[in-house]
């Protein structure tokens, strides 16, 4: 099927969700909004059924003729039973399946990208999107799930806390990252060669500037309550340690090439770590931090 | 497509998301939400198109793809059910 009219059916399917949604904003429409809803769906399912298939036989849909039905029955047959004050929970319930679905599609392309991709080559934005896509829907299904355990009353309504959470958010947080940056390093590794020593030296130096640059930051922010001159303060101190060394650049002996950041950082850019600039920066990090901490506490003391 | 066409459908689509939604009458509240359950399940796509890739065979990535057609499609024809027993509730009332 010609990939233009694939694409206008797919406009016209988004055109209708969106009118969809507009038609729910008031009581008059809602139920025309809905059945555009509807409409749209069976569009974007028809079309991708016609537009991925050309050329397969009708035996090739089997599969999807039976999960699809399957999974019709078991929504309607729920959707229709349940009673009216567990519709909530329900849409809930339902919207776990959502995130579960995005999760296994994501698995899906990840294994046989020749049908997602031209090629078959997963481009590393379509990395991205995918494990985005990946971590939103594991998100939306235990989102989803706790929603569902307070609707009904299985969970309490008060927010969920534990202690700790935070810190898990955080750890959470950062391990994704570190995840999806592997994923994409080895990724990349299959096609190039891939210095890693190299990689982890400059992660490394440029882990302790930004540290340095946060710690001189959160000091010009005790010092004042005005947001905007904390950082101006910060910019015009960051820009003279960074910069002004090479206004000295004539002279290599000058005693501000010794406290110049960039100085110091330029050798882990060539995947040198120097112990004098590792030192330097954590120096200069636990100064600013301890300034902070008097700082604070004589605010607090005195006020 | 290339990256910035896609980028720029994603930050048209928050402000399409945005201005729509916004400022729906608080009874509709529940409604919509399940409108907008049923219309993400348009994520039956990305599963068919792993279903189908297979030509009828069933391999890792088809089963994937078919089990995420299942998920979705429970919450397509139960999504628009709902919304509809919801509406119809709304109507009663009214």
């Amino acid at each position: 099927m010609n990939t233009t009219i694939i694409g206008f059916a797919y406009l016209l399917s988004g055109v209708l969700f969106i009118l969809a949604l507009k038609g729910l904003s008031s009581p008059v429409s809602a139920r025309k909004g809905n059945t555009y809803g509807m409409l749209g769906m069976a569009i974007a399912v028809a079309t991708t059924l016609v537009g991925a298939g050309s050329g397969l036989e009708l035996s090739s849909y089997t599969n999807i003729i039976i999960a699809v039905a399957i999974g019709g029955l078991f929504g309607s047959i729920l959707a229709r039973k349940i009673s009216m004050t567990a519709l909530p929970q329900l849409v809930a319930a339902f919207h776990s399946l959502v995130g579960l679905a995005a999760v296994f599609v994501a698995i899906g392309a990840y294994k046989n990208p020749g049908a997602f991709f031209d090629g078959g080559i997963i481009s590393t934005g379509s990395m991205i999107e995918m494990s985005l896509g990946l971590a939103i829907g594991a998100i939306t299904f235990s989102g989803s799930v706790i929603a569902f355990a307070k609707l009904q009353g299985l969970v309490s309504g008060n927010p969920l806390v534990f202690k700790g959470q935070h810190l898990i958010n955080l750890v959470i947080f950062l391990g994704i990252l570190v995840v999806y940056i592997f994923v994409m390093l080895s990724t990349l590794n299959i096609w190039a060669d891939i210095d890693f020593g190299y990689l982890l030296g400059n992660s490394f130096g440029l882990m302790l500037l930004v540290g340095s640059f946060s710690a001189l930051g959160i000091y010009f922010s005790s010092l004042t309550n005005q947001p905007i001159i904390a950082a101006i303060l910060s910019f015009i101190a960051l820009f003279a340690m960074g910069v002004l060394s090479t206004y000295f650049a004539s002279d290599p002996n000058h005693w501000f090439h010794y406290i110049s950041l960039n100085n110091h950082y330029q050798s882990f850019t060539r995947g040198v770590i120097d112990s004098s600039d590792v030192i330097y920066f954590i120096l200069f990090i636990a100064t600013f931090l301890t300034l902070t901490i008097r700082r604070l506490d004589s605010d607090r003391l005195s006020g | 497509m290339d990256f910035l066409s896609l980028f720029s459908i994603f930050v048209l689509s928050v402000f399409v998301g945005f201005y729509v939604v916004w400022g729906v009458t608080p009874a509709l509240h529940s409604p919509l939400l399940a409108v907008t359950n049923a219309i993400s399940s348009v994520i039956i796509v990305g599963g068919l198109i792993a279903a189908v890739a297979s030509k009828g065979l069933i391999d890792f990535s088809s089963t994937m793809g078919l089990i995420a057609v299942l998920l979705a499609s429970v919450n397509i024809f139960g999504g628009f059910m709902v919304a509809q027993r919801m509406l119809a509730m709304f109507k009663k009332k009214k």
